[in-house]
């Protein structure tokens, strides 16, 4: 398994950091081992674009954009050890000396210069960029000057102070750990939009984003990521993983919404294309309009732009007066109402703390739980789904729980667990209704209070709480797990538990898929069989005829003849010519008999459709892989390009594959083990007939059996009924093609076949 | 060639089927020689044969198809009728096209065969005599100079005496001449007669 790691520092810095992780996840996951890939910006999305990655470790801001095109999916994001505390968030500080006379709000900064470490950092440039875009201020057109050092940021910090530059914007924490480093006197320095918040207690300017993700491939199966994630969170801060990430471990996935806001905002990753009108193409062909039409228009523009800017910062400086009298009111106001109240917080908060103790311990208890139901290979699916949906119940403290089938608008309840009253029922049918309506995640803490879904499928749901998910079947919305109880939720819902809930509606998905392909697998196989049952009897039936048609023939020719011989010699002995009447009369009764057996198990029509040859092999040799591998075959395909279509009854030309392979199998027997090979080749000959090849590495037929070979009832095979190279013929034929047993230039045996093209 | 028996060849490498048929063609009085395989027959065939050909489709070696295609390429005169153990429509259509005759399902009754076998000696003689005319003609042609020829193919295109001497500039004597020696030549015993051999031999012109 390879995790993508963005190398921001370096392969060898990236390699020294994340490799403890891949270690720890080696030793976690029984059965794979994991390895670090380090990579650039470009290279992560080049590696994730071609399926080469399993999961994907980079900074929130790439994580947003593969989310977005590649559909990579967070698994938990990372909790950070920085100063001896743990962060799951991070921000910018925007920052100036702090003896700069000028700037003191971010809307001053307009004008000045400013360093930075890249236009595609994320805490190193695009969260300050937003807030100045907040605060009126373009970074890319309102100042006089805007740079990027590039790693490390230290530099940002130094080249302000020493006043090369008026503001820089460096990730949150750097100026405390180069104030802990003696690099910097921190009193020297002056934040622009300095935040407070709660839970973090570094300088920073900006909003808080959520740190790094641990992400998996679209292609990683769900249940190897659920147990990754299971590892990730159980990591120790103490380990050697831990520490050499500068981290305290993995946390359940933080909503990277945020993230999405502000790339939606500032029109770039994958809101690029918001910023993307043909510009060029109306420039091209209007462009004498234009610049005369802007002529025209400059000089009313200088005269608006002079009056509009003195307006607007009237009216700026207005609106900041009055916002700043309310904020400063209402501080007070609440500033007292905290006062009151601050006894009764201080327990609440306890209280409130402890809970989310629990429920951290709860739902790491029911992950694992969940991770032990869905790959014990000793319960059956049945179980397994009912065993989930009881650990469901029970870890959100509901009633009931059903698994709903949506189709066509059906909206069907399915399995159901503790299915009790039945008020219960149609409270859980409605409920699956709305879900199925949303097609995605509903939870309803308490219907008394839901105002909101009155008029949605749920009306008429009095009181009772409510969680449901969908999940997918080949990208359609194929139906739903739900929870439900006629009370209120019993404990609050929370984004664990939606995560939780949607976890068990896809691995339900995934398995459904599962079962759906094998059973399409095993349609197709007893198809062929069907058919190749129905060839055999056929080819049989022809068989028989051809070789019985033949004494029958000569019987009725020697009758015939004994009636016109006594005919000549006038018929004198009348018994005689009627019993040889006779003889003729039955022998034409046996060769009708055959014709109608053979007309009653006739093949029916061929069903044609058009198709490309390849599949038909590759299909073929589907089904064979196991035989190939026990027999230790290596099969190799040449194509030729720009192939066309065949119109033909793509389980009939199936059938002609399967058994040319077969019987290349079977002449492979008496070969050494490494010198079993089949050769495929698919080309088209000079008129635009298809040519299929397939040969060997045995020994070929012996001469004297060549002629016989499509025979009915010919085989060189001891237990071999002789009808397999006799069907393929008539196969072939009937599809206006031939076959031939032939050796190739290097004298491999093989047979080819040709059909012809659409 | 003309005045050479009809012959039956059969081609068929069942015995008792090929055996049988031979035995009943000559309780009709027809003649057949009989062979085993396409490859055999193919080695004895002579252009100067005549009759017709009964081939069973189905046999090792050269198919009854590929016999067909081979003799087309030997020119061969005579009609070919196919034998089959079972009616395959896609294999009829071939055959046809193919150029056979005929296409018999066996078993077959013996009205059928012997019709179907009539009609193909019929068939033979009329190309036997019509191959026969026109080598005669050639024969008759060959002996006429370069100008008998040129007045001849005037005199077919339907122009007169005046009209030919005009446009080989002699005099119409010479052309009345020219006209009465080919008449004697090709002993053509009126210009109808003269004007079918022309036909048939137009490519030779």
């Amino acid at each position: 398994m390879s995790i993508g790691v963005l190398a921001f520092r370096g392969e060898q810095d990236a390699l020294e950091r994340w490799s403890p992780t891949a270690e720890y996840l080696t030793e976690s996951v029984a059965d794979y081992r994991f390895r670090i890939v380090p990579l650039t910006l470009e290279g992560m999305v080049s590696e994730v674009s071609r399926d080469r990655l399993d999961f994907i470790l980079t900074n929130t801001g790439n994580y947003v954009v593969l989310e977005n095109a590649f559909g990579i999916s967070r698994l938990a994001t990372l909790k950070v050890r920085h100063l001896d505390k743990d962060f799951t968030q991070f921000g910018a500080v925007i920052f100036t000396r702090a003896d700069h006379p000028e700037l003191n709000e971010i809307e001053d900064i307009a004008g000045h210069s400013m360093l930075a470490v890249s236009q595609n950092a994320f805490g190193g440039f695009q969260m300050a960029w937003r807030e100045m875009i907040d605060a009126g201020v373009d970074p890319f057109a309102d100042l006089r000057a805007l740079d990027f050092s590039g790693f490390p940021q230290d530099d940002i910090v130094h080249a302000v102070l020493a006043g090369d530059y008026d503001v820089g914007t460096v990730r949150s924490g750097t100026l405390e750990r180069m104030a802990a480093d003696k690099l910097i006197d921190i009193g020297k320095i002056k934040l622009l939009g300095a935040r407070q918040s709660e839970a973090f207690p570094f300088l920073h300017s900006t909003r808080l984003y959520p740190e790094w993700p641990f992400a998996k491939a679209r292609k990683t199966p769900e249940i190897l990521a659920q147990r990754v994630a299971i590892a990730l969170l159980q990591l120790q801060p103490e380990s050697e993983a831990a520490r050499k990430a500068y981290a305290a471990g993995w946390t359940i996935p933080l909503d990277y919404g945020p993230v999405h806001e502000l790339f939606r905002q500032l029109e770039i990753g994958p809101y690029e294309y918001l910023k993307r009108p043909s510009l060029e193409s109306v420039w091209r062909e209007y462009r004498p309009w234009i610049i005369f039409s802007l002529v025209m228009i400059l000089a009313l523009i200088a005269l608006a732009a002079m009056i509009g800017r003195a307006n607007r910062r009237i009216s700026q400086s207005e609106s900041r007066y009055r916002d700043e009298a309310n904020q400063r009111k209402q501080a007070q106001e609440s500033l007292a109402a905290h006062k009151e109240t601050l006894e009764t917080r201080v327990r609440e908060r306890t209280a409130e703390l402890a809970e989310v103790n629990a429920s951290l311990r709860r739902s790491e208890a029911t992950l694992r739980a969940i991770h032990d139901i869905t790959t014990d290979p000793d319960r059956s699916f049945e179980t397994r789904l009912d065993d989930l949906l009881r650990e469901g119940c029970r870890f959100f403290q509901m009633q009931f729980a059903a698994t709903v089938v949506i189709r066509d608008g059906d909206v069907r309840l399915d399995k159901r667990v503790n299915s009790g009253a039945e008020e219960l029922q149609a409270m859980a049918q409605r409920v699956a209704n709305e879900v199925a309506r949303i097609s995605g995640t509903l939870t309803i803490q308490d219907f008394s209070d839901a105002d909101a879904l009155a008029d949605s499928g749920c009306a008429g749901i009095a009181s009772g709480s409510a969680l449901g998910a969908t999940y997918q079947v080949e990208d359609e919305t194929s139906g739903c797990i739900l929870f439900c109880d006629l009370q209120p939720g019993r404990r609050i819902f929370t984004d664990v538990d939606i995560d939780i809930l949607q976890l068990m509606a896809q691995w339900l998905g995934g398995e459904i898929e599962r079962a759906e392909i094998n059973r399409r697998a095993q349609e197709h196989r007893a198809q062929l069989a069907h058919v190749s049952r129905l060839n055999t009897m056929g080819e049989m039936a022809t068989g028989i005829a051809h070789e019985l048609n033949q004494p029958l023939t000569a019987i009725l020719n020697y009758s015939n003849g004994c009636l016109r011989l006594l005919h000549k010699q006038g018929d004198s002995n009348a018994e005689l010519r009627d019993a040889i009447t006779k003889v003729g009369a039955d022998a034409k009764r046996a060769g009708d008999i055959i014709k109608r057996l053979r007309e009653f198990i006739k093949r029916g029509e061929l069903k044609r459709e058009s198709f490309e040859i390849t599949e038909s092999i590759e299909a073929a040799v589907e089904m064979l892989r196991r035989r190939l591998l026990q027999n230790e075959i290596s099969v190799a395909t040449h194509c030729a390009a720009n192939l066309p279509p065949i119109l033909a009854d793509r389980v009939q030309i199936e059938q002609v594959v399967v058994n040319l392979l077969l019987n290349a199998i079977d002449a492979l027997q008496v070969c050494g083990p490494d010198s079993k090979r089949i050769e495929i080749e698919i080309d088209s000959s000079a008129d635009g007939h298809i040519l299929v090849t397939i040969s060997d590495s045995g020994p070929g037929l012996p001469a004297d059996t060549v002629e016989r070979l499509f025979d009915p009832f010919f085989t060189t095979k001891p237990d071999g009924m002789g009808m397999g190279l006799s069907i393929s013929r008539s196969i072939v034929e009937s599809h206006g093609g031939t076959i031939e047993y032939q050796l190739d230039e290097r004298g491999r045996p093989g047979f080819r076949f040709s059909l012809p093209p659409t | 060639m003309a005045g050479t028996e009809q012959v039956v060849y059969v081609v068929d490498d069942d015995a008792s089927a090929r055996e049988s048929l031979c035995w009943l063609l000559d309780t009709e009085g027809i003649a057949t020689r009989a062979f085993d395989s396409a490859d055999s027959f193919l080695r004895a065939w002579s252009g100067d044969w005549s009759g017709c050909i009964m081939v069973d489709i189905r046999m090792p070696g050269k198919s009854g198809l590929q016999l067909q295609e081979e003799l087309n390429g030997l020119q061969n005169r005579m009609p070919v009728i196919v034998l089959t153990g079972h009616a395959d429509v896609p294999i009829a259509i071939r055959a046809m096209k193919l150029g056979a005759l005929d296409f018999l399902e066996k078993p077959y009754s013996d009205h059928e065969l012997l019709d179907s076998i009539r009609a193909a000696l019929e068939l033979g003689l009329e190309i036997d005599r019509a191959e026969l005319e026109k080598s005669r003609y050639a024969v008759a042609l060959d002996a006429l100079t370069e100008r008998e020829r040129e007045v001849m193919c005037l005199v077919v295109e339907g122009k007169t005496n005046k009209g030919i001497a005009a446009q080989l500039g002699i005099s119409e004597k010479t052309v009345e001449v020219h006209r009465s020696r080919v008449m004697e030549k090709t002993a053509a015993r009126s210009l109808s007669e003269l004007v079918r051999m022309c036909l048939i031999l137009k490519d030779q012109l």
